[in-house]
């Protein structure tokens, strides 16, 4: 029995990614436009403002760098990469889909009107976001609401990916709709802006905002982390085993639409994570949503800062994170199908 | 436990598939169930799993009705074998069996010692223990169905429903099949097979279900419900069946 229960290979891969988290973690606090500030500085600066005793060897200027400018914009992206990841992941389980993402059920689409309709009513950054995440809930659900409707009796999870694309080609209209009729100085640019996803605008409130999202949908996620596997196989298994296959979907298709419109809202539409990631998990550690969960989490983090240190450090203007992770996801997510290809197959 | 089923008509929302049915049968029973494509047989499995509802008439167990039980104690009663998988997503053979442990692992836990055990004990059971990390959807024909007759095993249900579980495997396979529902039955596990071989209802199961169609249907001891005359004219083809002594049970079509 103890034969099948080994363990070693996956606690080295958690390991090896936790510690690279660690690192480029605090690589990244060291690197930006302000003048390189060394790593003790850096982990001095961190560790002042937990111990307010720490002793204190640098400026002002680099302090009000670290902790105003870069700390949350790295935490962020920690948590926004591993909500991404994580959303995509519990999508692909339900829909037992390999191409099930946020952007198929039209979460990413509907907050991303959210957020224009927000700001050509000129709302405030906060309404902006509100915006964004109340869409992005509400459409998501609406989505899972209408398919399980229409396909009562015979469970067929065909009706939502069909859902989901009729919504997001919907949303795609209303925001082209929306970049049309938009202020060409102002607001049209911002709108444009917003859509490539940025994590330039982070500031500590973010943080505060987003990060209980990121805790509650992901302890929920982690609360049926076994019982969502049993999705994976056909209704009349799963119910004939005793699955509640309803409202294990439901928690989890609202616990991962909570972690999408949460990290839309907060950073704008980033794609690409919720698809690449959750394959590269799978790859990695298996299909057991129990083992991926976590990797996914670390994953995505460590994907998420790697780009938005690039976005930030590759060049004097700023760079569009979506656009990068759309140019380095895509031809990752080749490689993985490739890779995977046999994996991915159905064979029967 | 005893099973009811008075007067039941099969079907989907409003389309009448099958009856009215009446017959009664205990979980620790085998059962076979007969009858051509299209005539209720997967209709009626549905409906004792109560993923669907009857068009009319009762089901109970126990006296009690099918409504009033709960998914997780239905789960208990009854088992499902489907006759094959198609999840895109592959998992290994032990991660498989520990599926049907569902029903005994509280909402928000993962299995403990004790399910690994009884899923460990099922593949023993059926001798496929070897298999346990290897990846299902890499195994032959004949080796899922042993996987997943191990789950419904590791399930802990009364009776395990199966769907034509010899269909489409080689002769040897069959037979590994066969051995092992035999051995399970002989355990006094229940069973009810939907099957397309009259033999391997004579060679498993003691009480057999024909479904003629049109309301039509037998239900009594398989030696005496499958016979020449019933199989032909359930069919349209020529048959010759032997049902068991000395070379054991066969039923051959005369093509």
């Amino acid at each position: 029995m103890n034969a099948v229960r080994g363990k070693s290979p996956y606690a080295a891969l958690v390991a090896t990614l936790s510690v690279g988290l660690f690192f480029l973690f605090f690589a990244s606090v060291c690197f930006g436009r302000v003048d390189g500030i060394g790593l003790d500085k850096a982990f001095g600066i961190v560790a002042h403002s937990v111990f307010p005793d720490y002793p204190i060897s640098w400026t002002p200027a680099e302090e009000a760098a670290v902790l105003q400018l870069r700390l949350p914009r790295i935490v962020l992206s920690v948590l926004v990469g591993a909500s991404l990841a994580v959303a995509g992941s519990a999508y692909q389980t339900v829909f037992s889909n390999p191409i099930a993402s946020p952007e198929t059920i039209g979460a990413t689409q509907a907050s991303a009107f959210g957020a224009a309709a927000g700001m050509l009513l000129g709302f405030s950054w906060l309404g902006v976001k509100l915006g964004a995440f109340v869409f992005g809930c509400a459409v998501a659900y609406l989505v899972y609401w209408c398919a399980s409707r229409l396909a009562r009796n015979l469970g067929s999870i065909v009706f939502l990916v069909l859902i989901g694309m009729m919504a997001a080609s919907v949303f795609d209209a209303l925001v082209a709709m929306a970049k049309y009729i938009a202020d060409p100085e102002e607001q049209l640019p911002q709108i444009t802006y917003w859509l490539m996803g940025s994590l330039s605008h982070a500031a500590p409130e973010d943080v505060w905002l987003f990060a209980p999202f990121f805790l509650t949908g992901t302890a929920a996620l982690w609360a049926i982390r076994w019982r969502i596997n049993l999705l994976l196989v056909s209704d009349i298994e799963s119910r004939s085993m005793g699955a509640n296959v309803r409202a294990l979907r439901c928690v989890a298709i609202v616990a991962a639409s909570l972690l999408t419109a949460a990290a839309t809202a907060v950073t704008g539409g980033i794609s690409w994570i919720g698809l690449v990631i959750p394959h590269a998990a799978r790859l990695l550690a298996g299909n057991d949503f129990r083992k991926t969960l976590p990797v996914n989490i670390l994953l995505g983090s460590v994907f998420l800062l790697a780009i938005d240190d690039i976005a930030r450090c590759a060049s004097a203007a700023e760079l569009p994170v979506s656009v990068l992770t759309s140019l380095l996801g895509a031809p990752l997510f080749f490689a993985l199908l490739v890779r995977n290809r046999r994996m991915l197959a159905h064979e029967n | 436990m005893r099973i009811d089923v008075r007067d039941v008509i099969l079907g989907y929302e409003r389309q009448v598939v099958a009856g009215p049915l009446t017959f009664s049968f205990d979980t620790c029973d085998t059962v076979g169930l007969l009858g051509k494509n299209g005539m209720g047989k997967t209709t009626l499995f549905r409906t004792l799993l109560r993923l669907i509802r009857p068009c009319s008439g009762s089901i109970s167990i126990d006296g009690r009705d099918l409504d009033e039980y709960s998914a997780g104690r239905l789960a208990q009663v009854f088992s499902y074998v489907p006759q094959s998988d198609r999840s895109s997503m592959r998992q290994t053979v032990i991660d498989m069996v520990l599926m049907g442990r569902a029903s005994h692992i509280p909402r928000f836990s993962s299995p403990r010692k004790e399910d690994y055990a009884v899923a460990c004990g099922a593949l023993e059971r059926l001798g496929i223990q070897d298999l346990g990390k290897a990846d299902y959807g890499q195994l032959s024909g004949g080796q899922r169905r042993m996987v997943l007759l191990a789950r419904a095993m590791a399930q802990g249900s009364r009776m395990i429903l199966m769907d034509e579980p010899a269909s489409n495997l080689d002769y040897y396979n069959q037979k590994m099949l066969i051995d092992a529902i035999r051995s399970l039955t002989d355990g006094g596990s229940g069973v009810f097979m939907i099957s397309h071989a009259p033999d391997h209802v004579l060679a498993c199961c003691s009480r057999a279900l024909l479904l003629e169609g049109g309301g039509t249907f037998s239900f009594g001891a398989s030696h005496e419900v499958i016979t020449k005359e019933s199989l032909e004219k359930l069919y349209g083809v020529d048959v010759s069946v032997e049902s068991g002594e000395g070379r054991g049970v066969s039923c051959a079509v005369h093509w």
